[in-house]
């Protein structure tokens, strides 16, 4: 008896230490899921399984699967790049803020218009009202290979704060 | 490390049941307190290594993205590290995420959502609007492409001329420039619903007496201080690309009123800025309550 009071406890301390680090992990992974670009669905949460030896899946079925997605947004991107005229570089975005109804980021991209090089910061927060969404974008950063900066000053004025004074609005250089 | 001390507890028990059996226990509640106890550890085992492996997976995703934090470190723009452990699947999945990315970005910025229809016979753009750094509504287009380029469905409003649009803009050739006529058309007419709207919210003093379904037509009532004199304003947005009027006029029972320096003033801002802003500014000034 005095065996099986021992394994009992042993058993126990180990539950206790296996629930703490889960709860550790747990948190962990809370942080990882508030970042947007880790929501995956379809193929990509399939992918994610995957690795996680979650599925019965067989690796070149994953993969293949995959890859046909990837040149789908290949070839949309190649469309939406022809019918907007401009070429996106690159794109990084930073979850900065996730409360449930408000998601707060940060976005850098980087690309080409005609013959002007760009690159363009600003942060974008989206709250749930029921079922539309309201976005807003300000600090709006942009960094152009240019000398014409003047002709965008009255756009970017209004993505950033202006103070009104004496009933004159003053646009901030 | 856990591991092996994991292994090294469970057969340590296995070990310590299989005497108690060989001996015989008389208590008969003990070993399926030990087998239900056993069956928790594996459980929680295996619920442990499952979020390991997920939070790897995202690490070793992390990796092969660029980040807004590893490009202010560094200084600069970054290759994605090629690791020659990561496996195809890694990179598939990274090149996935960019890509979707280019296309959020994409429209984010303002472009024409564009989807393929019919087998690729048709497209339908999403054209969005925004007004002041807010995202307004989104209006939809579908066009056919063969036999002949034609719109064909739509939920934009009919006071937007589309047919009349689609003629100057000769569909045939390309659909950027009607597309750009049209999102100007629609981004003028959202920014000045959404001024009625501010102007509705930030100035109840003002009364609203008139305004159109295109909101091309604005008349407001202000009250002017001390004799509470009323006085009616009428912007007219006669150039429906623009949200700022076109003509901005004065009617008051005291006709010197509209002639006044300060008047004449007020009349020029409400033709240089936004309706709302303008009469933030002429409240602050005392000219209307």
């Amino acid at each position: 008896m005095s065996e099986n009071t021992e394994e009992v406890k042993l058993l126990e301390a180990q539950i206790l230490h296996l629930q703490a680090e889960i709860k550790a992990l747990q948190q962990q992974q809370q942080v990882n899921c508030k970042d947007i670009t880790f929501q995956f669905t379809g193929q990509m949460q399939d992918a994610l399984a995957f690795l996680c030896g979650q599925t019965q899946d067989l690796e070149e079925m994953v993969v293949s699967r995959l890859k046909e997605e990837v040149e789908e947004l290949e070839e949309d991107l190649k469309l939406q790049t022809r019918i907007d005229g401009i070429s996106l570089n690159s794109c990084i975005r930073k979850t900065l803020q996730n409360r449930g109804r408000e998601v707060v980021q940060l976005l850098c991209l980087s690309g080409r218009c005609s013959e002007l090089v760009f690159q363009v910061e600003f942060q974008l927060s989206e709250v749930k009202d029921g079922s539309r969404t309201e976005r807003k974008i300000s600090d709006l950063n942009l960094v152009l290979d240019s000398n014409d900066l003047q002709s965008l000053s009255s756009f970017l004025s209004r993505y950033r704060p202006a103070p009104i004074n004496n009933g004159k609005i003053i646009e901030r250089k | 490390m856990e591991g092996v001390s994991t292994r090294g507890v469970l057969s340590h028990l296995s070990l310590l049941e299989d005497q108690a059996s060989s001996r015989g226990s008389r208590v008969l509640q003990q070993p399926s307190r030990v087998k239900e106890l056993r069956a928790k550890v594996e459980a929680l085992t295996s619920q442990r290594d499952q979020l390991k492996a997920e939070i790897q997976t995202h690490k070793n995703l992390q990796k092969l993205r660029p980040s807004v934090d590893k490009r202010r470190a560094a200084g600069g723009e970054e290759d994605m590290d090629v690791d020659s452990e990561s496996s195809e699947l890694l990179r598939l999945m990274a090149r996935h995420s960019e890509l979707s990315d280019l296309l959020h970005a994409h429209h984010l910025i303002g472009g024409y959502d564009v989807i393929k229809t019919r087998q690729g016979k048709g497209m339908c753009f999403s054209l969005a609007t925004a007004y002041e750094g807010v995202y307004l509504d989104t209006y939809n287009l579908e066009i056919d492409l063969r036999p002949k380029v034609r719109i064909t469905r739509h939920n934009i409003p009919p006071f937007i001329p589309l047919n009349n649009l689609a003629e100057q803009s000769d569909l045939q050739i390309g659909l950027r420039a009607f597309l750009d006529t049209v999102s100007q058309h629609l981004n003028a007419f959202a920014g000045r619903k959404q001024q009625l709207k501010l102007v509705k919210e930030q100035h109840k003093s003002v009364e609203v007496m008139e305004s159109n379904l295109l909101c091309s037509i604005l008349v407001l009532m202000f009250t002017v201080p001390k004799e509470k004199t009323p006085l009616l304003c009428t912007l007219e947005y006669t150039n429906h690309t623009r949200c700022l009027p076109t003509r901005v006029h004065l009617d008051s029972e005291d006709k010197r009123l509209p002639d006044a320096p300060q008047w004449k003033k007020n009349c020029s801002l409400l033709m240089e800025v936004p309706v709302h802003r303008a009469l933030a500014a002429i409240r602050k000034s005392r000219d209307i309550v």
